[in-house]
């Protein structure tokens, strides 16, 4: 089809064209429908021939048929100048309009070279006096800075003299912590000492304990007579307290094996194991002040 | 970062000075309870008591083989009542328990009573008063070791038992059997049948009412039963062939035996009441043996069917047998534990045959005894000790072996040959 | 081809199981061996070396007849050779004397338990009741007792009194 389009540019413009001149037509027509109206009065003169009743007729018939075809006719002349009237009223309502326009952009035009002028006018005012509220602005600005400069000058003498009084107290202060520190460092001197002693006293009682343990383990053991039967499985827990010289003043089950004849003979034995043999240091005592034994034979 | 691994350390470096010392022990002494019972009080006219109650009890516990009494002469003092007991003075000879007691007479009964103390926590443990005539005052011997055994040691004692036993006297052309019964120390020994052809193989009704025995009286094996209140008996069974080892079930309803009528030593059941036969073996060789586990599902039997002596389990309603024993080329006589767990048997390996007891959960196998010829084991109605015969000398005695073999000791019971010991169960 | 080398190997074994015996407790029956007679039932050996048992003499100490026990080894039944030869004596005896009745009592030595020591003793009588019975005893003629080690023969310990203890006793009644 574009080949067509491309082949005959002019007949195809022309084609387009009366397309949109009907288009035209079609949509400006106002009214299409033909309107019946009867021009009154009109009649056709009959010729007096005696005729035929059908023959009357048909020429009656024809008559009616002319007279209608003269009647659409008519309407259509009528349609047609009513028509053309149409359109010359429009377009004469057109130019009119155009016209209307026309003057009415000139006049807003006018209008707007008057406002603009004017508003020149005004901006020119406005310049003015907005130069003057600036400079007077400057003046109170400047005014200002020189007032925050002085209160600036006068804060920072304050704070001068602040930090001088800051920086005594604080010399004040790291003399105090210094004694502080001091004193701290002898306590701690103290506590280090104290601790020293304590593990010198730790170091002998495990040396102690290292050495008294297996007599402690040997004697309890000798006096443990198991109870019949397996012990598999069995552990029980016992806490012992002893009072210098070793002897045993109360023995409790801590951990029951469950087996009442198990615990019992536990109990026994670290009862008839006593007095313990403990190391002859008395200051070492309260380190073995109170011993859980844990019985667990294991099989 | 540094700073908290400072505190840290400090932290650490300051531990409490003196923390709980915990001692492991590993190990003990396995071993009797040393235990003390003095000599009662007898106020009861002059001379002795009729029953030297303290020595009883002193007997029945070392035999038990859990605890050891201390010498009559190593006692430090002689209380009869618990204000006289000073119990530093015990300690001091190192005993854990101390019993004491008293006996008076009031015309034909007699008072007996007892404390047992515990003398490390220094309080008593029991403490109990009877009232009985002379014959019973054993008895009450036995009963009071019981209830201090059941004390002490958390089992129920069987002291107060009886024990089953065949003695052979005369020389070998000319010999007497007899079948008696004893206490469980071998006193009040007293007889049940006496004959001149071989008595074996006694068992107990379960409330030790009863005994089945084999008798050769007929000049072959036939089983007899017999009531031991009255001495009435009855002969049970005499089929052709062998009639032997009895073996009372556990209900008291049926009796397991070993017939050969059938051509060779089979396993029968036999219900005492409908005297209905039940054949439970059936194997070319010799079954034989058979006892009845406590639960009464089971009968355990010897049999050589795999070519060597051996202990076997079947099913009482009859079944598919299953090998017990596995170790030793002669495992044979075998009893049961009352609890069901362990089986005593006559074990042959090396030289000799001793007893040996099987764990039947761990299928552990453990010898307990050292003799050559060691047979008829039999478990007390307690479970801790097995009864036994073996040689001394030229002589068969009864001995007693705790069930994990740490005590043994031999009865001494009366002149002649003792064999086939049966301990009675706790009966009635 | 697969199924069939597997039938085979089956019955294969049927077959070779068909052909043991059984095992186990069978030792008598594999002891016994028809030894040293002939046809008719004569002997060879002994001073009475006849066939005419009417002869024999229960109470002549010289006669075969006078050896009543046989003997074992220890935990077997099997009969020695010329102890079978001895049966065969005093088979022919009996044979002869169709109304003398005997008693086999089986015994052993004191070793292992007691009634299993009679079933041991039982197994014994039966392996000489056998041996008696081949050679033409009839069974009513014979009871067989067992005493496992309740009557033996010698008292004490050690192989040389159980040597003698394992044994069974040919006892004739009304002797």
């Amino acid at each position: 089809m574009w080949q067509a389009v491309r082949d005959n540019p002019r007949a195809v413009a022309y084609a387009v064209l009366m397309h949109l001149v009907l288009l035209a037509l079609l949509v400006f027509s106002l009214d299409w429908t033909p309107k019946i109206t009867r021009p009154p009065g009109i009649k056709v003169p009959i010729e007096a021939e005696l005729v035929d009743q059908r023959q009357l007729q048909a020429i009656e018939e024809k008559k009616l048929a002319e007279q209608r075809r003269q009647e659409e006719a008519e309407k259509l002349r009528v349609a047609e100048a009513e028509q053309k009237r149409k359109a010359e009223a429009r377009a004469k309502a057109e130019a009119e309009q155009k016209r209307k326009a026309e003057a009415r952009a000139k006049t807003e035009a006018e209008q707007k070279r008057k406002a603009d002028a004017a508003a020149k006018v005004k901006a020119e005012a406005e310049r003015k006096r907005k130069a003057e509220t600036e400079a007077k602005a400057k003046a109170e600005a400047e005014q200002k800075r020189k007032a925050e400069a002085k209160a600036k000058a006068e804060a920072e003498q304050k704070r001068k003299a602040e930090a001088k009084a800051k920086a005594e107290a604080e010399q004040k202060r790291k003399a105090e912590a210094k004694a502080k520190a001091a004193e701290e460092q002898r306590r701690r001197e103290a506590d280090l000492q104290a601790q020293l002693k304590a593990e010198q006293e730790e170091a002998r009682a495990r040396s102690a304990l290292s050495e008294y343990i297996p007599y402690i383990q040997d004697k309890v053991q000798r006096n443990w007579l198991r109870p019949a039967g397996s012990s598999a499985g069995l552990s029980c827990l016992i806490r012992v307290r002893l009072i210098p010289g070793g002897d045993v003043v109360s023995a409790t089950v801590v951990r029951s094996s469950g087996d009442p004849l198990f615990d019992r003979s536990v109990e026994t034995a670290v009862l008839k194991a006593s007095p313990l043999p403990l190391p002859t240091d008395a200051s070492l005592f309260n380190h073995f002040r109170e011993i859980n034994f844990n019985f667990e034979p294991g099989r | 970062m540094r700073k908290f691994g400072l505190i840290l350390l400090l932290l650490l470096a300051v531990r409490p000075a003196f923390s709980a010392l915990t001692i492991e022990i590993t190990r003990g002494v396995e071993g009797a309870i040393p235990i003390a019972v003095v000599p009662f009080g007898w106020s009861g006219g002059s001379g002795a008591a009729p029953e030297n109650i303290s020595a009883i009890v002193s007997a029945d516990l070392n035999r038990s083989g859990r605890f050891e009494a201390l010498p009559d002469s190593d006692l430090v003092a002689h209380p009869t009542e618990g204000s006289q007991v000073q119990f530093q003075n015990w300690r001091m000879v190192n005993v854990d328990n101390l019993v004491i007691g008293k006996i008076s007479a009031a015309g034909q009964q007699y008072s007996v009573q007892f404390q047992l103390f515990d003398v490390l926590r220094g309080n008593q443990v029991a403490g109990y008063s009877f009232n009985v005539g002379r014959q019973e005052l054993r008895r009450v011997a036995h009963h009071i070791s019981d209830l201090i055994y059941e004390k002490l040691t958390g089992e129920r004692g069987a002291f107060n038992t009886q024990i089953a036993y065949v003695t052979t006297s005369g020389s070998t052309a000319n010999k007497t059997y007899t079948l008696m019964v004893a206490d469980s120390d071998g006193y009040n020994p007293q007889t049940i049948l006496t004959s001149k052809e071989p008595l074996m193989s006694p068992t107990w009704s379960p409330d030790a009412g009863q005994l089945a025995y084999v008798s050769f009286e007929n000049k072959t094996a036939q089983i007899y039963i017999q009531e031991l209140g009255t001495g009435t008996r009855r002969k049970l069974i005499s089929f052709k062939g062998i009639n032997g080892a009895p073996s009372w079930s556990p209900n008291g309803r049926s009796l397991a035996v070993t017939l050969s009528r059938d051509g060779n030593p089979e396993i029968y059941t036999l219900d005492l009441k409908s005297n209905a036969l039940k054949r439970l073996t059936n194997s070319a060789g010799i079954d034989t043996e058979p006892v009845w586990t406590p639960d009464g599902n089971s009968i355990v039997f010897t049999s050589d069917r795999g070519g060597s002596a051996q202990l076997y389990r079947v099913p009482a309603g009859g079944g598919q047998a299953r090998r017990l024993t596995f170790e030793g080329k002669y495992n044979a006589g075998a009893d049961i534990s009352p609890d069901g767990r362990k089986i005593a048997m006559v074990h042959g390996a090396g030289g000799g045959y001793r007893i040996a007891v099987l764990d039947l959960g761990s299928g552990n196998l453990r010898v307990l005894t050292d003799g050559q010829q060691d047979e008829s084991p039999s478990f007390s109605p307690n479970g801790s000790m097995i009864i036994y015969a073996t040689g001394s000398g030229s002589r068969e005695v009864l001995a007693a072996v705790s069930v994990d073999g740490s005590f043994r000791q031999r009865l001494s019971l009366q002149a002649g040959n003792v064999r086939e010991p049966v301990w009675s169960p706790f009966g009635k | 081809m697969k199924y069939n080398m597997s039938r085979l190997i089956v019955v294969g074994l049927i077959a070779v199981l068909a052909g043991c015996s059984s095992k186990g407790g069978t030792k008598d029956d594999v002891a016994v061996e028809d030894r040293g007679t002939t046809a008719d039932g004569a002997v060879t050996s002994g001073a009475y070396g006849s066939s005419d048992f009417s002869s024999y003499s229960l109470n002549d100490p010289n006669s075969p007849l006078a050896r009543r026990v046989i003997y074992f080894e220890y935990d077997s039944a099997e009969i020695t050779s010329g102890d079978q030869d001895l049966l065969v004596q005093h088979a022919g005896y009996l044979v002869a004397n169709p109304g003398q009745h005997i008693t086999l009592e089986g015994n052993t030595d004191e070793r292992g338990s007691r009634e299993y020591n009679i079933a041991l003793g039982d197994r014994r009588g039966l392996s000489v009741q056998r041996i008696l019975e081949l050679n033409g005893v009839l069974p009513e003629q014979i009871t067989v007792v067992s005493y496992g080690e309740e009557k033996p023969a010698a008292e004490g310990h050690g192989d040389a009194v159980w040597r003698l203890n394992r044994r069974v006793e040919i006892v004739y009644q009304g002797q």
